[in-house]
């Protein structure tokens, strides 16, 4: 019990005032934040468009110029040379980097659209999706309302624009509801400005719609500009070297027409003035082959006797800024050159009228539904007509190159960018249809999604995220797919 | 000096198919572009750093041999630069078949 043993001293630190803390769960404790749903407190910014001016960039200053002239001096020539030497070479013709084959699935994303908004209003009119457009940047889509038209249009047209948000889904409800007095019958996003978009309707008006204007007040320009339906508008570079924008414009009056636009005008005639007008010939009248044409009972007799056949679809050589494809009433196919116009009768200085036809190509057996230069290859081109035939062109070659059959009609047809062999489609078959051009071929885009079968009336391909592909829908829906081109062309490869 | 430097960044600029040309001083700085802020700035930045790794490539592999030229084909567009002693020329095309 009792020992010898002297337990060691140990310390500790002492508190003499320790200070509670305490919270009580029925009162608030954290700052009080309020936020008045009713009013807009901070300032808006819409994220939908290009709102400011691109920023010039940072250079650095006080550079001796002199040394920056001599070193691009001594260097031009051998940029000449490599610049020429990519454009000439062939070396990675057909050349693509294989990737994995399975990987071959196009993948729904999304679904939305205006129906459920029309049913809502109570509006038993079509709903059918006429025609999209991607913006500049790519977060935006537009998509044409459409109807069937036996003779006037009576219907007001309607343009809804979706916005991606952030998750890169589209929202169901528009974020803009353009209104137009007819159907809109084209609509396209400015090359670079990707707040303003070109529509044309069916009364031959052309209107330019500015997203970044409220309250109803976005359409900048509108302005009757053709004698009949205007079929399609587009914008495109002059040819002249300050490479400013102009927006061209086709009828069934069968005139093409490009016009300067100023977004800075202060009127509408400011903003939008004509540069000039093309009358693009039928070719049996430009040869002088009527009797032998009307003869041989190759074409209709009213297509042959016309004088002027309206033009259907037109598209702009990406490559070739004075190169333009045309194509008419009654199938037919014609290269336009911008810089080999002649003067036509009735041409005056303040309102020229040329001809631009420079050549004929076969025609269709039909009426065409589109045309389109080819994004990958400057000489190639495609047609589809109403007889359900898709035709590849070459620019030097009046006979086509290709042609693929279809069973079943499709309503549009384009080429896939980066893929110089694809071309895609979609019609009734319900789901997007894609085909090899070289073997002619349907390639099978595998695809396990539960997918509503529906009649698709348009599509269209991101212009900067090319897997991404809207197709719109008879119903006013508008699917949003991720398709791996490369990987259905490596997989017919 | 400076007109003459603008002259022949329009004469590269006017061939086909050419998106943009950019020249960055040796610290991968623009001095002069005919792109938009953000792409020049990404494009001077990672092509000059890009270029003095290729250099350094090529002079390990033989110190008495040097970089003259570089080209880079991507899917969507082929890049063509020039590395000189102070100054980088950026060229951006888009090829076509």
């Amino acid at each position: 019990m009792f020992t010898k043993k002297h337990n060691e001293c140990v310390g500790f630190e002492s508190c003499w005032k320790v200070k509670r803390v305490y919270s009580v769960s029925d009162t608030q404790t954290s700052d009080f934040e309020v936020a008045d749903k009713t009013v807009n407190t901070t300032p808006k910014e819409c994220i939908m468009v290009q709102t400011d001016p691109l920023p010039t960039p940072s250079l650095i200053e006080g550079v001796d110029m002199n040394k920056v002239a001599g070193f691009l001096k001594e260097l031009y020539p051998d940029m000449k040379k490599a610049i020429d030497d990519c454009n000439n070479s062939k070396a990675f013709v057909g050349y693509r980097k294989r990737l994995d084959k399975d990987e071959v699935n196009c993948k729904l994303l999304q679904t939305f659209g205006y129906s459920k908004l029309i049913e809502e209003s109570g509006d038993e009119g079509a709903k059918r999706v006429s025609c999209m457009s991607w913006n500049q940047s790519g977060q935006s889509l537009a998509c044409c309302r459409g109807f069937e038209h036996e003779s006037w249009c009576y219907h007001r047209g309607t343009v809804y624009v979706y916005t991606m948000a952030s998750n890169g889904k589209f929202s169901d409800q528009p974020k803009k509801v353009l209104n137009a007095d007819n159907c809109v019958v084209s609509i396209k996003f400015h090359p670079t400005r990707s707040g303003l978009l070109a529509g044309t309707t069916y009364s031959g008006n052309i209107i330019v719609w500015n997203l970044q204007n409220n309250n109803g007040e976005e359409a900048v320009i509108s302005k009757n500009v053709h004698d009949e339906l205007v079929t399609q508008v587009s914008w495109t570079n002059d040819v002249d070297p300050e490479k400013s924008i102009l927006l061209a414009t086709t009828s069934t009056d069968g005139l093409l027409k490009l016009w300067r636009f100023n977004p800075l005008g202060k009127t509408q005639d400011d903003m939008l003035s004509l540069r000039v007008r093309y009358k693009i010939k039928p070719p049996l009248l430009n040869n002088g082959n009527v009797r032998k044409a009307e003869e041989s009972e190759e074409y209709p007799r009213n297509v042959v006797m016309k004088d002027t056949n309206g033009v259907v679809c037109f598209d702009f050589s990406k490559h070739f800024p004075d190169t333009f494809l045309v194509g008419l009433e009654g199938g037919f196919v014609v290269q336009c050159s911008l810089l080999g116009a002649t003067e036509l009768k009735g041409s005056t200085k303040a309102n020229p009228l040329f001809d631009p036809s420079f050549k004929y190509y076969e025609p269709v057996e039909g009426e065409i539904v589109s045309l389109a230069f080819s994004p990958n290859r400057k000489d190639q081109f495609l047609t589809y007509g109403t007889n359900a035939e898709i035709r590849i062109y070459l620019i030097g070659q009046e006979d086509p190159a290709q042609m693929i059959f279809l069973k079943t009609g499709l309503l549009d047809v384009t080429f896939v960018p980066f893929e110089d062999k694809l071309l895609a489609g979609c019609g009734a078959n319900g789901f997007m249809e894609v085909f090899h051009i070289q073997s002619a071929e349907r390639i099978a885009t595998g695809t396990e999604e539960p997918v509503k079968k529906s009649v698709s009336t348009s599509i269209s391909i991101n212009c900067s995220r090319n897997n991404l592909v809207a197709i719109g829908k008879a119903n006013g829906d508008v699917q949003l797919w991720n398709v791996p081109w490369s990987s259905l062309q490596n997989r017919f490869d | 000096m400076a007109q003459e430097v603008e002259e022949t960044m329009k004469r590269i600029q006017s061939h086909k198919g050419i998106v943009g040309t950019i020249i960055v001083n040796a610290e991968g700085v623009p001095i002069k572009t005919t792109l938009d802020n953000t792409t020049t700035v990404q494009y001077a930045g990672l092509i000059s750093s890009l270029a003095d790794k290729a250099r350094s490539v090529v002079r390990d592999l033989d110190p008495s041999n040097d970089l003259t030229f570089l080209r880079i084909r991507s899917k969507k567009h082929e890049i063509l630069v020039a590395p000189d002693k102070e100054f980088i020329l950026i060229v951006v095309q888009n090829p076509v078949d």
